[in-house]
C-alpha cells in the first residue's frame, strides 16, 4: 500500500522525487526495505527530509572510502602478512630502543660531575639533574703565540675529561711560552719558573697540564682570557674542591 | 566531519610511515653511541634544534629557525671535515718581539669570543654531506655580498660531490637566530660527529 502511494507520488512530484526511482523489480523491493523506516502515516521515502537522505548518502560514502583506506593501508604493507612483519619489526625496535637507552643512561655520570661551557664562560657542577653549582669562569683566549720556531696555541680543550689531580696551594711551575710571551728569556734552572699565588688555593687537574684553578684577576672571569686552563672566583673553587672527587667527570663544549 | 577526520586519520597514519619514524629514532640512538666512544663533542641535528652532547650526555641545545633538506629516511652520522665561514675568523697571534701583556693578565680585546664567530658558515663533512648555516638577517651589504660568494662555493662543492657519483650526499640548510649560529660554529670543530 506504501508501495503505491509512493510509487505514485514518486511519479507525481519528479523534482521531490528521490535519487531511488522504482525501475525495476530489484530496485522496488530496495524502497520498500527502505520504507520501513518509515513510520505509518509518517513521510514516505518522498517526503524523508532532503538533509536525512543527504546523511544517509554522506554515511554511504564515508563507509565506502573507509573501506578502500583501509584497503589502501593493507596493501602499503602487502598484506595481512606484512601487517604481521611489521608489528613484529615494531617489537624489535622498541626492544633496542629500550636497549639503546639503557647503555646510553649507563654512560650518564653518577656522581658530581662538571659541566663547562667555554661560549659563555661559565661552569656548572650537577648531580644529576640538579646543579649544585653555576659559576662564571674564565676559558681559553684562542691566541696563538709563535716565538722560538714554535707555536702555541691558547684554547680550552672541548671534549671529556676526568679530574685526575687535586692540590692546595698549588705552584705554578712556568713553561716555556709564559716567558716567550713576556719577551723573557726561556730559563735554565727550574727554580726560576716557579711562581707562587697566581693559581689561587686550589687547582684541579683534568690532563696535560690543564687545571681549573684560582685567579688574582677576579674582574676578567666571564672572558676568554686564559691560556687554556679554566679559572674561577675563590668561593665557587672553595665549593667545588671540596665537592667534587678525584675520577669526576668533566665535559667541555 | 567525524567521517571526514576518520578517513583522514586512516590515510595520514600509515604504519610503514610510523616504521620509517621509529627507524629514524633506533638509528640516531645507535650513533649517540657509537659517537659517546669518543671524548669530542658531537651533534644531533633535528627539524627543530641542534643537540650537543658529550660522551652520550645532552649538554647544550641550539633553536633551529628553519631547516630545509633534512631527510625523513634513514638517520646519517658523518664527521665534520671542513668548515667555511663567511668573513673570516678573527685570529690573535703574538710573537715573542711584540709582548704587550704577562702570562697572567691579558686584555680581552686580546682573546677570541663567541661574539668572533661567523653568524653564516658552510660545513663540509666527511660523507660529502654540506651543511649551509645562516642567520637570515641583514648585516649589511658587505656581509650579504660574501653570502652569495659563500652560497655560489655550497653550490659549487654539492656540484662536484654529486659529479663524483655521491648521490647519498646532501645538501642541508639550517636557518638560526645570529648568537645560535655563532655558538654552533664555536662548538664544532674538524672531526666532531654529526647525526643528521
Amino acid at each position: 500500500m506504501s508501495t503505491t502511494r509512493s510509487s505514485r507520488r514518486l511519479g507525481e512530484d519528479e523534482d521531490n522525487a528521490c535519487w531511488l526511482e522504482p525501475r525495476t523489480e530489484g530496485s522496488r523491493q530496495l524502497r520498500d526495505l527502505l520504507e520501513v523506516d518509515c513510520l505509518p502515516g509518517g513521510p514516505t521515502i518522498s517526503e524523508v527530509p532532503l538533509a536525512r537522505s543527504h546523511g544517509r548518502l554522506s554515511a554511504g560514502i564515508a563507509a565506502f572510502l573507509i573501506l578502500i583506506a583501509a584497503a589502501v593501508r593493507l596493501l602499503s604493507v602487502g598484506g595481512s602478512q606484512a601487517t604481521d612483519r611489521f608489528s613484529s619489526n615494531a617489537a624489535a625496535l622498541r626492544d633496542e630502543f629500550s636497549a639503546l637507552e639503557l647503555e646510553l643512561e649507563s654512560l650518564e655520570p653518577k656522581g658530581p660531575y662538571i659541566l663547562i661551557d667555554t661560549a659563555e664562560n661559565r661552569l656548572y657542577l650537577k648531580q644529576g639533574e640538579k646543579i649544585l653549582l653555576d659559576a662564571v669562569c674564565s676559558t681559553g683566549s684562542g691566541r696563538r703565540l709563535r716565538a722560538a720556531g714554535r707555536s702555541w696555541s691558547f684554547d680550552t680543550p672541548k671534549g671529556h675529561f676526568r679530574i685526575l689531580s687535586k692540590e692546595d696551594d698549588p705552584i705554578w711551575v712556568k713553561p716555556d711560552w709564559a716567558f716567550l710571551e713576556e719577551g723573557k728569556p726561556v730559563p735554565t734552572r727550574e727554580e726560576d719558573r716557579v711562581e707562587k699565588g697566581v693559581l689561587g688555593e686550589h687547582a684541579l687537574g683534568f690532563g696535560d697540564g690543564y687545571f681549573i684553578h684560582g685567579t688574582l684577576y677576579t674582574r676578567l672571569l666571564g672572558q676568554n682570557v686564559t691560556h687554556g686552563c679554566i679559572r674561577l672566583g675563590r668561593e665557587d673553587l672553595d665549593y667545588l674542591n671540596q665537592t667534587v672527587p678525584l675520577n669526576a667527570e668533566v665535559y667541555i663544549y | 566531519m567525524r567521517w571526514a577526520l576518520l578517513f583522514s586519520g586512516l590515510l595520514a597514519v600509515a604504519p610503514n610511515s610510523l616504521g620509517l619514524d621509529r627507524e629514524r629514532t633506533a638509528q640516531q640512538l645507535r650513533y649517540r653511541l657509537e659517537l659517546a666512544a669518543g671524548s669530542l663533542p658531537y651533534l644531533l641535528i633535528t627539524p627543530g634544534s641542534t643537540v650537543i652532547f658529550v660522551k652520550g650526555l645532552q649538554v647544550k641545545r641550539l633553536p633551529i629557525r628553519e631547516a630545509t633538506g633534512l631527510g625523513h629516511g634513514k638517520s646519517r652520522a658523518s664527521q665534520v671535515e671542513t668548515m667555511m665561514p663567511v668573513a673570516p675568523v678573527r685570529k690573535i697571534i703574538l710573537r715573542a718581539d711584540e709582548p704587550r701583556f704577562d702570562s697572567t693578565r691579558v686584555a680581552p680585546d686580546e682573546a677570541v669570543s663567541v661574539d668572533d664567530m661567523p653568524k653564516s658558515f658552510l660545513v663540509e663533512l666527511r660523507d660529502g654531506s654540506l651543511f649551509y648555516v645562516r642567520s637570515g638577517a641583514w648585516h649589511g651589504v658587505s656581509y650579504w655580498f660574501r653570502e652569495k660568494i659563500l652560497q655560489l662555493r655550497l653550490t659549487w662543492s654539492y656540484l662536484g660531490v654529486i659529479l663524483t657519483g655521491n648521490l647519498d650526499a646532501s645538501l642541508i640548510q639550517l636557518e638560526m637566530d645570529g648568537s645560535w649560529a655563532r655558538r654552533l660554529f664555536w662548538t664544532l670543530q674538524k672531526g666532531s660527529g654529526v647525526i643528521y
